[in-house]
């Protein structure tokens, strides 16, 4: 099988699995006992009016029904309306889906710099002192529960040292760029503001940090393995036979090769650093689509829920794809097929 | 090869180098300096043009008067709009002119004719008339939204509302009713006037600018909505031809924070001027801060125990009366709730008309007992408690299962989200429920409807409560015009609530909210949404210490 | 005839440690290469220790982790209650103590659940190929593009809150990874001699499948399995932070934390001692996961 065809065989499965996360979602949303314009509207609102409102949203359908409609919208590009902010989903997406990737991209940038040193240290030390210590280290990134220590951290770095600012995309007395593009970081510097680019990325240190942690490991561990295997290899040898310096054998020969599983990994977890950003965001009020599904999960937003899924599992299985065709790209001991 | 790789290595290195010499500099770059200094921090600035909330607002659906019915909406729209009448101050007993200068009755009490303040417009230039005032009333009861009721209530439809001529407005109901009553609606935010000529610009679909007043305002108010980015912070600037004068602060910032951890720590760092959820133990701790200072006002609402009488054995009242006197009202009062909240258990609270101090029932358990014994229920029996998923109703919740175990009543804990606790109160199908109630106007009728009257389908209806004698009364003290034979009425109605009805009702809550000293003019009104914003302003010099 | 049938046991154990000797031998090797590794005797220890607090627990505080005291709420920490009081009065050493038992039981659960079903199907499909192999794969597929935590959430929504959901809910998002595992060694594994061996003999499917190709699988799952104990903990407690997992009261040490975080500007001890037990708890399951990793890793084998 040749590249194009592997590359158009890897598209259809991922329509196939996205369309399989849909209906996942649709048939979880809906086996639930309890409506969403209730709560929306709250306890003081009037009976009769649920039920109209529930008959325009077409919630008193039959499920197939809605199921049908549904998808029949998406292919149009339709994601459909929310619920509780009244506007279309897309509209929603667009604003938030920027800030939560602006933040894993964060959360990724600091995961690398400090879980490849991490994992070369290990791999050079290997069973001795800086091996654990970086080992345990590292761990604790995934030992730790995000929203109890992002909120420790805040306490000490925000609230007495006040080295880092308050939780939030921006500081409360300054006003958001324009909008071009969603992202505030590139959206400030187009407007030049370069004030507000910086006080965003100060803003971001903090949760960037500790979701990051959470990564950290296992960028760490599979730097730490690849650069053992590599290490071990006869090329190795033989540089070193040929008198190298052990730090020259390392970075121009090793180095290289055993990026390339490292490189898949991180691949990966950017995918899940966006399911990790659903607590970072409640404690740092930033306002990404983590937050924004929590509270359509809460509220039973359906169609909100559907579509955020979509998109998060669309995104994952993205990064997923692209890590693969790299990998077979990369490596050419890898059949593609 | 070796060069390249080499090359590679300089290349990864000196990128790791510059992404943290940035991560570096960026976190020691001083915070943009501003004007009034903290007493007790002095670099610590704010700006006295801005007023900065830190609150959770995202509940919050719409900002047009005919929909917006969730506190923070209606909060806001009643600094967006004005109305025929108002209250002043906080003080929610009398009612004062604001765009009706003064008003009449018919004889048989149904149609009130208003006359209206001369020389007022909107922004956009329309002028605020009659024709303005029944383009807003019809169009409330022609969306028929959550909030319609208020005025729908009184039998208004499309239609109801007519401009007699430039500046008098006539509104037909359907019977008379107590003007207090009437009056105190109309203060509400749904009778906000609005803009017809740019509302109905922006018409869709027949919605009659729905969609786009959703987040757009189109009223004379003392503020104009600048821009609500959702789940980040909602923008009001001052309307500069505001006809009451320009307000003193320029800006106005409400911004998204669910942590209250959060809201306490920016609101003592400085970085917001009011903190609006901070729970009761947080409050304890900030009273004797410097720099910051406590707000507490008793509000119209309560929370309640409500038992579901067609579950057994809550149908018989001697049951229900055990339970009342099973739970330690103190103990929650006191220890839970902690100064926010006052104990009541008659269904009108402190500062409405009517209210009624008798609070006879206390923890005692063997009165408890006694009374299951006689409905033949010596063993006690197996009941289930719903209640929400916040963490003061779940120590409350908690406490109250404790409580009961003490009378022989074993409770099961059924916590759920407010989608699936509504959905199943609404069907009647919970047992015991623990929830809360707030009036939307002043008027002791927006909590006798939903506690004594099983004809609605409110509170009562939902715990399947129906009492012929309990909803006669009712009625009655709805079209009394008398104020004093009103009170009695009220007075005969909680009682009998109090003994007979199917509710326990615990506290009402007390909203206690934290500022810094340099907010001044702060004032909370016991219902909610009807602060005026534009009567803050901040201290712009301070002494220090 | 006791005796009888006790020598024949023996007689039966003496051939199957034969049988298996390069299999046993191995194993023993493992643990000795495991013993060398101190952060996975750290990992043993911690673990050992939470797995003894779990079974003592009733003998190792007198107070009942349910019982309110509410005059005596968010006490600090004092000879009699080492670890505070939380804001129902509740004494919070035997809350963490207890809340041991929580984490170790879903975690068990989960696990029990999700990797006996993922890895099943897993061995199943992989053995069997074909559209079987595709179904089951492109359904593991969808489970695995679904970010772990939002489709734990959706399940305990849907459900309400108890602690048996949280387990379900759980295990639905763990067992794909199991599966696709087991599917891989499957595929590697059926390619080998010995199964060619098996298969000329005429073995049945089901015999090479669970005697065969399943133990060759075992090693690996189980690494997966204490590696993933961990994430298990961390996910409940992210689920009680925002409001699904264990219903209250039970002491789940996730949510301890998350009821405690209003607090935890002046009553620290609410949060931070639950806090403190799961991150030893959970640093040991990845401590002996990450050096069982490497003792297990035919690569780094010497």
């Amino acid at each position: 099988m040749n590249f194009r065809a592997f590359v158009l065989r890897r598209l259809m499965l991922m329509l196939i699995v996205l369309f399989g996360v849909v209906t996942i979602t649709f048939v979880i949303s809906h086996i639930i006992p309890a409506d969403p314009i209730g709560a929306i509207l709250g306890p003081r609102a009037p009976d009769e009016l649920i039920e109209k409102l529930r008959h325009e949203w077409g919630l008193d359908r039959p499920l197939h029904e809605q199921f049908i409609n549904y998808v029949w919208n998406l292919l149009h590009g339709d994601l459909g309306k929310s619920i509780r902010t009244n506007r279309p989903i897309i509209r929603d997406l667009m604003e938030r889906f920027p800030d939560t990737i602006e933040l894993s991209t964060a959360s990724m940038i600091i995961a690398v710099c400090f879980g490849i040193p991490l994992g070369i240290v290990s791999a050079c030390r290997k069973d001795k002192i800086p091996d654990h210590v970086s080992r345990v280290f590292s761990l604790f990134g995934i030992s730790l529960p995000v929203f109890w220590s992002g909120l420790i951290l805040l306490m000490i770095f925000y609230y007495r040292l006040n080295w880092l600012p308050s939780p939030g995309p921006y500081s409360t007395y300054l006003r958001p760029p324009p909008v071009v593009t969603g992202f505030i970081s590139i959206d400030s510097l187009v407007a030049g503001d370069v004030g507000l680019f910086i006080d965003h990325l100060r803003h971001m240190i903090l949760p960037a940090f500790v979701l990051g942690f959470s990564s950290m490991a296992s960028i760490a561990r599979m730097t730490r393995s690849s650069m053992l295997e590599v290490l071990r290899q006869d090329y190795i040898k033989a540089a070193r036979s040929k008198g190298l310096k052990e730090r020259a054998v390392v970075f121009n020969h090793a180095l290289r090769n055993a990026m390339i599983p490292t490189v898949t990994i991180i691949g990966l977890n950017y995918g899940s650093l966006l399911e990790g950003a659903v607590l970072t965001e409640t404690i740092f009020a930033w306002p990404g689509i983590g937050s924004y599904i929590t509270g359509a999960i809460l509220y039973l937003d359906f169609q909100a829920v559907m579509s955020t899924t979509l998109l998060i599992a669309f995104t994952y299985s993205l990064c997923n794809l692209i890590v693969d065709i790299l990998y077979a790209f990369l490596d050419p001991r890898i059949k593609y097929g | 090869m070796e060069k390249s790789l080499t090359t590679n290595t300089i290349v990864i290195a000196v990128i790791a180098l510059i992404v943290g010499a940035a991560i570096g500099y960026v976190a020691h770059v001083p915070p943009e300096a501003q004007e009034c200094p903290d007493p007790i921090i002095p670099d610590l600035l704010t700006d006295p043009a801005t007023l900065i909330f830190g609150t959770d607002f995202s509940e919050s659906v719409s900002l047009d008067p005919a929909r917006a019915y969730e506190f923070w909406s209606c909060q806001i729209t009643h600094c967006l709009y004005d109305t025929l009448v108002t209250f002043e101050q906080g003080d929610v007993t009398e009612i004062y002119p604001e765009l009706a200068e003064s008003w009449e009755v018919s004889d048989d009490g149904r149609i009130w004719t208003f006359y209206l303040r001369q020389g007022l417009s909107f922004p956009s230039g329309t002028p605020v008339n009659a024709e303005a005032v029944a383009f807003s009333f019809n169009r409330v009861c022609k969306l028929e939204q959550s909030a319609s009721w208020i005025l729908t209530q009184f039998g208004m439809t499309d239609g109801s509302t007519v401009a007699l001529d430039d500046y008098t407005v006539q509104l037909t109901l359907d019977r008379k009713y107590t003007p207090f009553l009437f009056l105190s609606c109309l203060a509400f935010t749904t009778a906000s006037v609005v803009d017809p000529v740019v509302v109905m610009e922006h018409e869709q679909d027949g919605d009659m600018g729905g969609s786009w007043m959703t987040d757009h305002s189109a009223g004379n108010g003392p503020y104009i909505l600048e821009n609500w980015d959702r789940g980040t912070e909602i923008v009001l600037r001052a309307n500069e031809n505001y006809w009451k004068g320009v307000p003193s602060l320029e800006t106005i910032l409400v911004k998204q924070l669910s942590e209250p951890a959060d809201q306490r720590m920016m609101l003592e760092r400085g970085d917001i001027d009011i903190a609006w959820d901070l729970p009761a133990d947080m409050i304890d701790d900030l009273k004797g801060t410097k720099g910051i200072e406590i707000i507490e006002q008793p509000v119209f609402t309560q929370d309640y125990i409500g038992m579901n009488i067609g579950v057994e054995p809550l149908g018989d009242e001697r049951v229900r009366d055990a339970i009342r006197w099973s739970i330690d009202y103190d103990g929650i009062v006191n220890e839970i709730m902690k100064g926010a909240a006052i104990k009541l258990q008659t269904f009108i609270p402190t500062g409405m008309l009517g209210y009624n101090p008798a609070t006879p029932y206390y923890q005692n358990p063997e009165k408890a007992k006694e009374l299951l014994a006689e409905a033949g229920y010596p063993g006690g029996f197996d009941i289930e408690l719903a209640h929400a998923a916040a963490p003061q109703s779940r120590d409350i919740a908690a406490k109250i299962k404790s409580d009961l175990a003490k009378s022989g009543i074993r409770v099961t804990l059924a916590e759920m989200t407010s989608a699936m606790m509504y959905e199943k109160y609404r069907a009647q199908g919970l047992q015991l429920v623990l929830g809360g109630w707030g009036a939307d106007y002043a008027d002791p009728d927006g909590m006798a409807k939903p506690f004594a009257d099983g004809t609605i389908k409110q509170l009562a209806w939902r715990n399947m409560y129906l009492d012929e004698y309990a909803t006669n009364l009712t009625r009655a003290a709805m079209i009394e015009m008398d104020t004093a034979k009103r009170i009695e009425i009220y007075a005969e109605l909680t009682d009998y609530i109090l003994d007979h009805g199917c509710f326990a009702i615990m506290y009402q809550d007390v909203h206690q909210v934290a500022l810094k000293t340099w907010v001044e003019g702060f004032y909370k009104c016991p219902l909610f949404a009807l602060e005026n914003f534009e009567e803050y302003y901040k201290e712009t010099i301070y002494v220090l210490p | 005839m006791v005796v009888g049938k006790g020598k024949s046991f023996l007689k039966w154990l003496s051939r199957w440690k034969t049988e298996h000797e390069a299999m046993l031998d191995d194993f023993k090797y493992s643990l000795h290469l495991l013993r060398r590794s101190p952060l996975s005797m750290v990992g043993l220890i911690l673990i050992s220790a939470f797995v003894l607090i779990a079974i003592l627990a009733p003998l190792l505080t007198k107070y009942d982790p349910i019982e309110q005291d509410l005059p005596s709420r968010l006490q600090p920490p004092c000879w009699d209650n080492p670890f505070g009081r939380d804001q129902l009065g509740r004494d919070i050493l035997s809350r963490v103590i207890y809340g041991s038992r929580i984490s170790l039981r879903i975690g068990i659960t989960v696990i029990a659940i999700s990797a006996t079903t993922g890895t099943v199907l897993g061995v199943v499909a992989g053995y069997l190929g074909g559209i079987i192999e595709e179904i089951v794969m492109r359904i593991t597929d969808m489970f695995l593009a679904f970010p772990s935590l939002i489709l734990a959430m959706a399940i305990s929504a849907a459900l309400g809150r108890s602690l048996e959901n949280t387990v379900i809910a759980i295990g639905i998002v763990s067992w794909p990874r199991y599966a696709r595992l087991a599917r891989g060694l499957t595929l590697s594994v059926k390619e080998e001699q010995f199964v060619e061996a098996v298969r000329s003999l005429g073995a049945s499917r089901k015999r090479i499948i669970f005697s065969h190709i399943l133990p060759q699988c075992l090693p690996t799952i189980i690494i997966q399995a204490t590696l993933s104990m961990g994430g298990i903990i961390l996910t409940a407690a992210g689920l009680g932070f925002i409001g699904f997992g264990a219903e209250p009261p039970l002491p789940e040490w996730g949510v301890m934390i998350s009821d405690g975080r209003n607090f935890i500007m002046r009553e620290w001890w609410v949060s931070t001692f639950p806090g403190i037990a799961m991150l030893f708890n959970v640093l040991g399951f990845n401590l002996l996961g990450d050096g069982l990793r490497d003792v297990l890793d035919p690569r780094l084998r010497r």
